[in-house]
């Protein structure tokens, strides 16, 4: 993101951000008012015939549904293209077929209706959606999805990291358990869900790799130990579901109640994907209670990847001064949310 | 580079063509990959995209991303004005 130079602003109450995220295998488009209004937030999901999230694949899911998409959301919004002020894209981080495919859609309509272009950080935008719908202000914030594992809190000018995964996510370590366990992906209902619905039948606490080291997690070892558990068909699916759940769970939940300790914020995020998960929710809400904190979590329509968390960022950053000019508009496939300055906090 | 392709696409007003063009630049300088080289120009209606590659996979590739790209943007600029003609008369504020 880059500084403006020059402000067009228009009147606030006429003032609107179409936001577009295509990190994954989503293709959303959002769009919110300026004081944070979510006017519409419509999503097309590419769901894969089989296998995990083919980036190509995904990209032309996206191509061939953006104008779908995009028409919807402006019709659900009740405005013409003409009423927008700022268009706000994902620039990262992602895939890169997706995120090239959302970024020049959004050049497209900035360039095309001469209106300002925001790059907005993807792990920021989770964020700062969670904020905005649960009225936090200062937390510290568990965010978890297919892609990403962190924990994270604002500090002197920046979200910083606290904990992170090392190696694969939570929600890719339940999604590849789960076709692993051919599981079948749903419109509508992620196989995340699926394994939190054979969790909550299952009985016995299978022992299985706890990996903390540090304030890091590491999924991997679980994952392959889950996998290979159910490959010798010697237990019952419910239960390893529940036991990786558990397992996984646990362990986040451990980084994120000592960096609760640490920071001693008053209020505990929970967003991203995983959020939705109702054991997840309730191991946060625990922590949070022992450290007097208010436990907030996202709304599950803004917990999965979405466009009008990109619309709002969008707002946050454009109306403290950053755009980003078209040229200078390049994705961004691996930018961690603590490079990204923050200054509509403080 | 040992392979090349040139696409010549004709859009229906020139700032469509201009809009196009822009959206692309940004991909067209910076490149995914060594492999191609990429050329994006405008002349009136029409839209030029050059490609060199190193190979036919990658000449392969890069045209079906820049074709993609120019489909979707097709669709997305086109679909705009019936989009303002629509919401006007539904939406009179």
């Amino acid at each position: 993101m880059v500084k403006k130079q020059r402000v067009r602003k228009k009147k606030a109450e006429e003032s609107y951000c179409l936001g577009i995220e295509s990190t994954a295998d989503d293709f959303s488009v959002g769009v919110s008012t300026f004081k944070g209004e979510i006017l519409a937030n419509i999503r097309s999901s590419y769901v894969p015939a089989e296998g995990g999230i083919h980036p190509r694949e995904a990209a032309r899911h996206h191509s061939e549904q953006a104008s779908t998409v995009l028409r919807e959301a402006l019709g659900k919004a009740a405005l013409k293209p003409a009423d927008l002020s700022i268009i706000a894209f994902s620039q990262g981080p992602g895939l890169g077929p997706c995120l090239r495919t959302g970024a020049t859609v959004a050049r497209a309509l900035a360039s095309y209706l001469d209106i300002p272009l925001v790059g907005v950080n993807h792990c920021i935008a989770h964020i700062e959606i969670g904020k905005l719908k649960t009225e936090a202000i200062d937390p510290i914030t568990l965010y978890v999805s297919g892609g990403n594992t962190i924990v994270a809190a604002f500090d002197a000018g920046r979200y910083r990291v606290f904990g992170e995964t090392l190696d694969i996510a939570l929600g890719n370590c339940l999604d590849v358990f789960a076709r692993e366990a051919c599981l079948r992906q749903k419109q509508g209902m992620p196989l995340g869900a699926l394994v939190e619905k054979l969790a909550a039948k299952g009985t016995r606490l299978l022992e299985l790799p706890y990996a903390v080291k540090g304030m890091d997690v590491s999924m991997s070892g679980l994952l392959t130990t889950a996998v290979t558990l159910l490959k010798k068909g010697k237990c019952r699916l419910e239960d390893l579901c529940y036991s990786l759940q558990e397992t996984a769970f646990s362990m986040v939940t451990e980084i994120s109640e000592r960096g609760l300790a640490h920071t001693e914020k008053k209020e505990v995020l929970l967003t991203g994907g995983v959020a939705a998960n109702r054991r997840l929710q309730a191991m946060i809400e625990e922590i949070a209670r022992e450290h007097d904190a208010r436990f907030c979590v996202v709304p599950s329509e803004f917990a999965v990847d979405n466009g009008a968390m990109i619309a709002w960022t969008g707002v946050l950053a454009y109306t403290h001064d950053i755009v980003t000019p078209i040229n200078q508009s390049h994705v961004k496939l691996r930018w961690r949310l603590d490079e990204v300055e923050v200054p509509w906090i403080g | 580079m040992k392979t090349s392709a040139v696409v010549k696409l004709k859009f229906s007003s020139p700032k469509i063509t201009e809009t196009v063009l822009t959206a692309l630049k940004p991909e067209a300088t910076k490149p995914a990959t060594a492999r191609s080289k990429i050329t994006v120009e405008k002349n009136g209606l029409l839209l030029t995209i050059k490609v060199e590659a190193t190979d036919t996979t990658a000449l392969r590739a890069t045209l079906n991303s820049y074709l993609r790209w120019t489909s979707a943007l097709a669709d997305v600029l086109e679909n705009l004005k019936p989009a303002e003609t629509q919401l006007h008369a539904g939406n009179p504020a």
